[in-house]
């Protein structure tokens, strides 16, 4: 009866037996000065989850160690854009190692062994696994934050992010204990069982269940527990700023999407109004506050709050075809930002010394792909058509009026007017201004080029034709 | 007999002081420590809940956190050394670099 | 066969030929514009197909294309043309050559983007024009957006980032209103039909009611009236128009504004015909307003292309209350006006960009006694001025008599107000020939200038034939517009447009068959 199918984390074991290759094999290599060993393992580790998460498309629901874990269309979904995420924050994150002269082995670990949190959060189908793959992803994100700890502005930006993660995971463990008490059962899909009336009628399991929304609202900077974002997305260093803005959101937003449209979809009634407001302050605040920005992390940090908001938009429209959007957003909020982020990183120069928004002034002379790309993901951050930032604003809006929020959606689209404003002053920076001091001409390496080129393509493809994606989605969307 | 509404308004009160100490209190360490004190109180309630309801499964969550714990300690309690390393200070309230 | 993919290839080709700058090297921006001139030479070619080959009898979209595109949101690629588009689509395409042409010398920086944006942004501008699933219309309606904000952004004047922006962010107010209204109006069609569509035929057959259809309609209108622009949302226009390169200003002028009427047009009649009823008076008023007030902000102006860009306040202004009459007179004559104010403004920016190539200024003042060292510009500009003013024999009159009729019928005051504006019009447009062609020479600079070189010639050439063909035989324009306008005026007078009735095709994708006199139905698909 209980099926013990160990196939369904191949994706895991697979990463988790590439970052213990790397530990154990790495110090005694690089006495034989065999460089580029850790590099290739970890792309071996991701191409080969990619994979596995690609072969698994289209085979039926199955679950695992006891229920615990599920593979359903949803965490194949994730896999695969978890394992994008990981190869992509890999390749940004070389030329960046070895720009800072910094030690990479450790480093290549801890981002294999946040991608596996990440995993096995969109794969987990009860409480407390999902909390461990939380913690799987936030131990080694708190210590990537600070990788480089001789620098003060990134162990700051490490402290503040542990120290609200840490107060994030407390929080989101007494609402999964409280869940516990009262129901006495973590799955997702059934976490208040037989109760279709008002699961959330007890006081406990109501305070549960709104302990485990702040502690995924940490998660996913949803305002207001969004107030360490902007401080340690600025302070990381840029790949690992790429990995949180990208894969942790994903993760939690996944993670909440079960939650709401499963276990608790029965008491939409009590969490619609506050999750209303919560999609409209996340992402008003968001906006608002990336219009003062000169700093171009910040600014797509509060940009990135604001895409948050429109994220639970989604799970307020909810239904099938809501979540099919959702996810579709998710893919395209992660492609265009995983861009930005790689532009950011490359243009910072050694030490990070470029990353105010008036560094762009000039970058069109400069460097004009560069300027041509970045143009390309901000018009899609700021949902200009045939970008899929669009599509994704489109279908999330559209579902989100179908499902009778027509308030909630005339505020989404003045937000997305007023987004256009700050993303505008970069592009008008690169493009109309002259040079603001002297700098370097960027050298893009050629496996960030073949990564830009691929986002790039994407965010454009996606904006046109997004049917097989969407199509493919819709079964990733109905959720058990 | 045991109380188990004692036992959990203890681990409420735990919980409440521990988020009072992470919202209140300026010294990186104390917050730390504040966090341990909520997740002690969620063992506390686990466990009463696991009695309460003749299920054990609440006592292995509860090894589970303890396990988190412990990890979470070894990596804040680093993060915090580097940053006194770094400023010889843990104090929240001066370390607003970012921001600027 | 032709006939169901022109438009496609008409929309496509100068997107494609724009990308195809990118293979063109650095250093070699004379290919660039031989080549940007050739791509939009050959639309214009490919366009006059459409000209030769209209159904003058239909009343429905010709030429139409439809293809699924995202099926899920009912979404389709489809593409029409009808009397009312016919022109501005010719218009659009003629006049970008022109462009080309026009900034021939004056852009020397960053050639490459500068023609890429000029052909993307006519792509968009086709798009708009022909676009007849509402999703579709506003994809293009946003992204000509982009390349404008550039052109203008790049190329423009001392304050180009301030009206850019503005450009950019009024637009945007408007379109976003707009996009909450269409998906209002698909879920509610949904709601009533059970299908899912953004095809403006299909959405025509479940009209909202009261309240809902006021609040959308003015979200539609809002958009169109910003980019008209209307009174009092036109603030900016005149920054936009001043700061714009030639190529720019002529684009938005010639046709950008056109957006805004045709927008009314195709679909704020016919999907809202009762709250169209009920906002008329105020629409008129502020029309009339428009009118008055852009011609005398006009008789102000020291900048020529200021001047201008408030004339076309006040003409634009002539096309609304034209279309607002509701009445066959005034709906054709808008559409002239249209055509009329896209050829003799373009023609105007065109002219001014050439005396500003020469002298680095556009104030009147640094004008005067031009006539006697360049005749044969002073010439173009007279003919193009008159035009503009609407003298009989020349295009604009055709339309500001149309509208004038027509208004007429509807209101008398209005009227009277409109021909005060003509005559105000002719006042200011004189009134600058005056002071920059005749009297004595004041600036020495002057008096070396050089006269038109055939390459401007060749540019002014054809508006000014066709101003004159427009004046003196607009019978195969009239008559290409007319069963259009009748068969819109029917929609929105009373009839319901009921299933039947309707010349558009109905439903998504495959239904076309019901309309057998679109030449391509059946066997397109």
């Amino acid at each position: 009866m209980t099926n013990w199918n160990v196939s369904l984390l191949a994706p895991e074991i697979v990463l988790s037996v590439c970052a213990l290759l790397i530990m154990l094999l790495d110090p005694p290599l690089r006495r034989k000065r065999l460089a580029g060993f850790s590099e290739s393992v970890a792309l071996v580790g991701f191409l080969g989850a990619l994979f596995l998460g690609l072969m698994r498309i289209g085979l039926p629901v199955d679950s695992s160690f006891g229920g615990f874990l599920i593979a359903d269309a949803l965490s194949t979904y994730l896999h695969i854009l978890f394992a994008v995420i990981g190869l992509s924050v890999l390749i940004m994150s070389i030329p960046w190692l070895r720009r800072d002269g910094v030690r990479q082995t450790e480093f290549l670990v801890l981002l294999i062994f946040a991608v596996i949190g990440m995993m096995i959060m969109s794969c987990s189908a009860e409480m407390v696994t999902m909390f461990i793959g939380l913690e799987l992803l936030s131990l080694p994100l708190y210590v990537l934050a600070g990788y480089l700890r001789n620098r003060e502005r990134t162990i700051e930006a490490s402290l503040k992010y542990f120290l609200l993660g840490a107060f994030a995971s407390a929080l989101l463990l007494m609402g999964i204990a409280l869940q516990w008490g009262t129901y006495g059962t973590l799955h997702l899909s059934s976490v208040a069982p037989g109760s279709g009336a008002a699961p959330l009628s007890l006081p406990l399991a109501a305070a549960g269940f709104w302990l485990v929304v702040v502690g995924l609202g940490f998660k996913v900077s949803a305002v207001p527990f969004h107030f360490w974002t902007a401080d340690v997305y600025e302070g990381s260093p840029t790949p690992v700023t790429a990995l949180m803005s990208t894969g942790t959101k994903a993760a939690a937003m996944a993670v909440l999407l079960r939650l709401m449209s499963a276990g608790f979809a029965p008491a939409a009634i009590e969490w619609m109004p506050v999750l209303w407001w919560l999609a409209v302050l996340t992402m008003s605040v968001g906006n608002l506050m990336a219009l003062v920005q000169a700093n171009i992390k910040r600014m797509l940090a509060f940009s990135g709050i604001a895409h948050a908001g429109y994220l639970l938009l989604a799970i307020c429209a909810g239904g099938t075809a809501g979540n099919a959007a959702l996810l579709f957003y998710l893919a395209g909020y992660t492609v265009m930002n995983l861009g930005a982020f790689a532009i950011v990183g490359l243009l910072e120069g050694k030490g990070e010394r470029f990353q105010s928004i008036y560094d762009y002034s000039g970058l069109a002379k400069r460097n004009p792909w560069l300027a041509a790309m970045m143009t390309i993901f901000l018009l899609s951050l700021a949902g200009i058509p045939a970008t899929v930032g669009f599509m994704g604003k489109f279908f999330i809006f559209t579902e989100t009026l179908k499902a009778g929020h027509i308030g909630l959606v005339v505020i989404a689209l003045l937000n997305s007017l007023v987004s256009v404003y700050y993303y505008l002053r970069v592009i008008y920076l690169m493009y109309m201004k002259d040079e603001w001091g002297e700098k370097p001409v960027c050298r893009v390496p050629a496996s960030v080029g073949i990564l830009l080129a691929f986002t790039t393509l994407v965010t454009l493809w996606l904006g046109v034709a997004p049917n097989r994606l969407l199509d493919a989605l819709m079964a990733a969307a109905r959720i058990f | 007999m045991f109380d188990y509404n004692h036992a959990l308004i203890l681990a409420f009160m735990l919980f409440t002081l521990g988020t009072a100490g992470v919202l209140l209190r300026r010294s990186a360490l104390v917050v730390f420590m504040s966090i341990e004190l909520m997740l002690n109180a969620v063992n506390l309630v686990l466990v009463v809940f696991s009695r309460l309801r003749g299920d054990l499964d609440g006592q292995v969550i509860c090894f589970f956190i303890m396990a988190v714990a412990a990890a979470e300690a070894a990596v804040g309690l680093a993060i915090i050394i580097a940053f006194f390393k770094r400023k010889k200070h843990v104090d929240l309230d001066r370390a607003s670099l970012l921001r600027s | 066969m032709i006939d169901s993919w022109i438009l496609t290839w008409l929309c496509a080709l100068p997107l494609l030929g724009g990308v195809a700058i990118v293979l063109i090297p650095r250093e070699r921006a004379d290919l660039v514009r031989w080549w940007s001139l050739a791509i939009s030479a050959g639309t214009f070619l490919l366009s006059l197909h459409l000209w030769f080959h209209f159904n003058v009898a239909d009343t429905g979209l010709q030429f139409v294309r439809s293809h699924a595109w995202i099926p899920r949101f009912g979404i389709d690629y489809a593409v029409g043309v009808d009397g009312i588009s016919l022109l501005l689509i010719l218009l659009t395409t003629l006049i970008a050559p022109l462009t080309v042409l026009g900034s021939w010398r004056s852009v020397t920086e960053r050639v490459h983007l500068f023609h890429f944006c000029l052909l993307f942004l006519q792509t968009g501008i086709l798009g708009v024009f022909m676009a007849s699933d509402l999703f579709l219309f506003y994809v293009f309606w946003e992204i000509m957006l982009v390349p404008m904000y550039f052109l203008i952004g790049i190329w423009g004047g001392t304050r180009r980032i301030y009206a850019a922006v503005k450009f950019f962010i009024f637009t945007m107010v408007g379109s976003i209103l707009m996009l909450a209204a269409i998906i209002y109006l698909v879920v509610h069609h949904q709601h009533v039909t059970g299908l899912m569509t953004f095809e403006l035929a299909a959405l025509l057959t479940s009209p909202l009611e009261g309240q809902a259809a006021l609040l959308a309609c003015l979200a539609f209108s809002l958009a169109f009236a910003i980019k008209v622009p209307l009174f009092p949302l036109h603030t900016w226009l005149p920054d936009a128009h001043v700061e714009a390169p030639t190529a720019g200003s002529v684009v938005l002028a010639g046709v950008l504004l056109k957006m805004g009427t045709y927008g009314f047009l195709r679909f704020c009649f016919p999907l809202f015909p009762e709250a169209v009823h009920q906002i008329t008076p105020w629409i008129m008023t502020l029309a009339v307003i428009g009118i008055i007030y852009g011609a005398l902000l006009a008789l102000a102006q020291e900048d020529i292309k200021k001047l201008i860009a408030y004339s076309s306040v006040s003409h634009l202004g002539f096309v609304m209350i034209g279309m607002f009459a509701l009445n066959l007179q005034g709906l054709t004559g808008g559409i002239m006006q249209m055509v009329g104010h896209g050829i003799s403004t373009g023609a105007l920016f065109l002219l001014v960009g050439m005396i500003y190539e020469r002298r680095h200024t556009r104030l009147i003042s640094d004008f005067g006694g031009l006539a006697k060292v360049m005749p044969l510009y002073t010439l173009f500009f007279l003919i193009t001025t008159l035009s503009s003013i609407g003298l009989p024999g020349l295009n604009g009159f055709v339309g500001e008599f149309l509208i004038l009729l027509g208004t007429f019928q509807v209101s008398k005051l209005a009227t009277i107000f409109a021909a005060t504006g003509v005559i105000l019009g002719a006042i200011y447009m004189l009134r600058l020939v005056q002071q920059v062609f005749f009297g004595t020479i004041r600036h020495e600079e002057n008096r070396n200038l050089g006269d038109l070189v055939p390459r401007e010639i060749i540019i002014i050439v054809p508006l000014i034939i066709l101003m004159f063909w427009i004046g003196l035989y607009p019978r195969p324009f009239i008559e290409r517009i007319e069963p259009s306008v009748n068969h819109l005026l029917e929609q929105v007078d009373g009839v319901e447009p009921a299933p039947t009735h309707a010349a558009l095709p109905i439903g998504s994708g495959g239904a076309l068959d019901n309309h057998a006199v679109i030449p391509v139905a059946g066997e397109g698909k």
